[in-house]
């Protein structure tokens, strides 16, 4: 991973950086270098003129030595008091004794006397922070005659030093300054087209606004970059568009094909209420005359019973029988009815006594089948609606009871389990069961896989069952196999 | 500016008057201002200060003998006054003084122009072209002239501690000067005579003669 440096720059700051940076440390070492080469230089000059002049005052005080003018010699050294680095300077006799001589200032630090260190064989220069001295012997043709000691201050050193650090700072400054100027300059040929076109993708990238196109500007590099940019822009744009119109054919079908379902919905339902009401009232006005050859009929076999002969009571009873097989049927159809128009109140019901009560309805029948009914306590509780899943519970243990072998006693369990959120009621029987292909089928109304000669029934029960328990919010289901009996279930959501 | 002056050194001929008070003179030299003390303190002085056995006390005759080998250092003879290599550097002394056994003494610890400094006595003035120095002294300034007509022309330095010496043709003269020694030059006769003078020389004396726009 590539680091950055400069995490936090602007661009131009961080070019700024790099220009200045580099120029200014190189300009600095070498200011220092030349400022100490010439702090080195100036000394060994101020060194070499302290020498010179040690042995030229000393050369011309030589003859003050040997003749004791001291007078004399004494206004000689105060003649270099007008050179402004010589601080101090003093002759020294044979005994190592002060002879004359001059100094700047009225106190020094050590006094004069005590600069001779002791006897000078030779030429002694020592150069220190403060001051450059030199001792030197005098002679004359080889006889010692004293000592020269010669200060030079080095102020002007110091002086110069200084000078040089105001000078490296002075043109650190300036080459800052320039560096901003400089800076200005190129941001203004360089950077400013990089600016424009980063705020500009930028302001692109917020306002989503890929219709903006930016204008190509400076170096050959940008431009490409900037057509590169308009071309993606284009791109981007062309892309969108499209997406856009192809949302807009989608919604179009999506409303068109709603509406489509709402009208055919509508139509549907406009015709299944018609029809409703029409088997509704079908069915209602059907049970008057019904009734009538029901009532008839069984009044002709009580009261003109004798009068007929076998075939004619056999007729009669015939016709009493079909008529309560209508009935039966026009009952179940309104029942079934009754549950597509109203929706049940939904509470808590108790599904043992739910049972019990379909039991007791129909009593009659098991009775008369020899059915053996077993459950297994307790069911349970489940949301539902008590009348309707007494029906239901009913219409199974009918089911149950009818579907046997001729010959066979019926037997019946029924149980409940639980599952999840919800409570399923099995009613299990020991029938003829039903083969895989015809199950979808036996929930249908009017489906009936049997001859009725065979088995007695409408047709409507189990789909009474299956319209009761999908009102109150439940299923329906069986698993069964030929021979081997039926499981029809009832799932509701437990209480 | 500040100078300083040491209280005594070895060439400077210095009387100090330390204590007016008591009357008590100390003497660091021989020679004793005349304007306080008169001759006969001059004399007693100059013999209290021969018992004083301290080395910082110089008599007035050692300072001179020094004067003259330091004269030597600043005055350079011309090859053809020495009549081999080898020769040695001659300082004579006409007359009776004082210096020369301090110019013995000198002669004996050092050298002149890298030669042997030899001190001769010189009993008639014909004798003076075998001396590079001549010193001619106070007792013998009646045969000055005759002296002169020998030395003049020729490198010869003379010497002499008698006032008006230089004037009359001398090169050096030496003369008290309060506490100091100094001393006259004669510049004409030293252009004459071929020797060069050192600058530093001349800078210290009185130049005198007839080149020489009255005293300094």
């Amino acid at each position: 991973m590539t680091r950055n440096f400069f995490p936090h720059m602007s661009f131009r700051r961080a070019m700024m950086v790099a220009l200045l940076v580099p120029m200014f440390v190189v300009v600095a070492v070498a200011l220092w270098i030349m400022a100490t080469l010439d702090a080195d230089s100036m000394r060994r000059h101020l060194v070499d003129t302290a020498e010179t002049t040690a042995r030229v005052v000393g050369d011309y005080s030589s003859s003050d030595l040997a003749f004791g003018t001291r007078d004399e010699s004494v206004g000689a050294l105060a003649l270099l008091g007008q050179d402004a680095r010589v601080d101090a300077v003093a002759l020294y006799d044979t005994h190592l004794e002060l002879f004359s001589s001059w100094r700047r200032a009225e106190e020094p630090a050590v006094p004069i006397e005590a600069k001779l260190p002791g006897a000078v064989e030779r030429a002694v220069t020592r150069s220190g922070d403060a001051a450059v001295e030199v001792w030197r012997p005098i002679a004359r043709e080889g006889e010692r005659l004293g000592t020269i000691y010669l200060r030079f201050a080095t102020d002007d050193l110091s002086a110069r030093r200084a000078a040089h650090l105001t000078t490296i700072l002075l043109f650190g400054l300036l080459l800052v300054g320039l560096g901003f100027v400089f800076a200005a300059v190129a941001q203004r040929v360089v950077s400013r087209p990089i600016l424009q076109l980063s705020s500009a993708a930028l302001r692109i990238a917020e306002s989503r606004d890929y219709s903006a196109r930016v204008a190509p500007e400076g170096s050959r590099e940008l431009r490409a970059l900037t057509s590169s940019l308009n071309d993606m822009l284009s791109a981007i744009e062309r892309h969108q568009r499209e997406r856009d119109a192809a949302i807009a054919e989608v919604g179009r079908h999506a409303e068109m094909l709603e509406q489509r379902v709402h009208d055919r919905t509508g139509a549907l339902e406009a015709s299944n209420r018609e029809l409703e009401a029409f088997s509704y009232s079908v069915s209602h006005d059907l049970r008057a005359p019904l009734r009538a050859i029901q009532g008839f009929g069984r009044l002709l076999l009580e009261e003109q019973g004798q009068h007929l002969d076998d075939e004619g009571r056999d007729f009669a009873n015939r016709i009493v029988q079909a008529a309560e097989r209508m009935d039966r049927l026009i009952l179940d159809l309104l029942e079934y009815g009754r549950l597509g128009k109203k929706q049940p109140e939904i509470e808590d019901v108790d599904l043992d006594t739910a049972f019990e009560d379909a039991r007791r309805q129909l009593a009659d029948v098991l009775a008369e089948r020899d059915t053996a009914v077993t459950v297994t306590s307790p069911l349970g509780h489940v949301r539902g609606h008590h009348a309707t899943l007494v029906q239901a519970v009913s219409n199974l243990l009918s089911n149950a009871a009818k579907f046997v072998e001729n010959g066979s006693k019926p037997v019946i369990q029924v149980r409940s389990r639980r599952d999840g959120g919800k409570v399923r009621l099995e009613v299990v029987d020991n029938g003829i069961g039903i083969a895989r292909e015809h199950q979808d089928r036996v929930f249908q109304l009017f489906e009936r896989l049997h001859d009725s000669s065979r088995f007695a029934g409408t047709g409507v029960g189990l789909a009474i069952v299956k319209r009761a328990i999908e009102r109150m919010g439940g299923s329906v289901g069986l698993q069964s196999e030929p021979g081997h009996g039926s499981t029809f279930w009832i799932e509701l959501p437990r209480a | 500016m500040t100078a300083c002056a040491a209280s005594d050194y070895i060439l400077s001929y210095q009387i100090e008057k330390q204590d007016f008070g008591g009357g008590a003179i100390q003497v660091m030299g021989t020679v004793v201002p005349t304007r306080f003390v008169g001759l006969v303190g001059v004399v007693l002085l100059l013999s209290a200060s021969v018992l004083a056995d301290d080395s910082r006390v110089y008599d007035e005759a050692r300072v001179k003998a020094e004067f003259v080998e330091r004269f030597c250092r600043f005055v350079d003879w011309p090859e053809s006054a020495f009549a081999s290599p080898d020769a040695p550097f001659v300082v004579a002394v006409l007359g009776k003084a004082t210096v020369t056994p301090h110019l013995a003494e000198v002669a004996r610890l050092r050298t002149v122009k890298g030669r042997r400094l030899e001190v001769r006595r010189l009993d008639r003035p014909d004798q003076v072209p075998t001396g590079h120095v001549v010193w001619i002294s106070a007792d013998a300034i009646d045969q000055l002239d005759a002296v002169l007509d020998r030395s003049h022309g020729n490198p010869i330095l003379t010497v002499a501690d008698t006032p008006g010496a230089a004037e009359r043709g001398v090169l050096i003269n030496l003369r008290r000067d309060g506490p100091y020694v100094r001393f006259d030059i004669n510049l004409a006769e030293v252009q004459a005579s071929g020797l060069r003078f050192s600058s530093k020389l001349l800078r210290l004396g009185t130049l005198v003669g007839p080149d020489v726009e009255g005293p300094r």
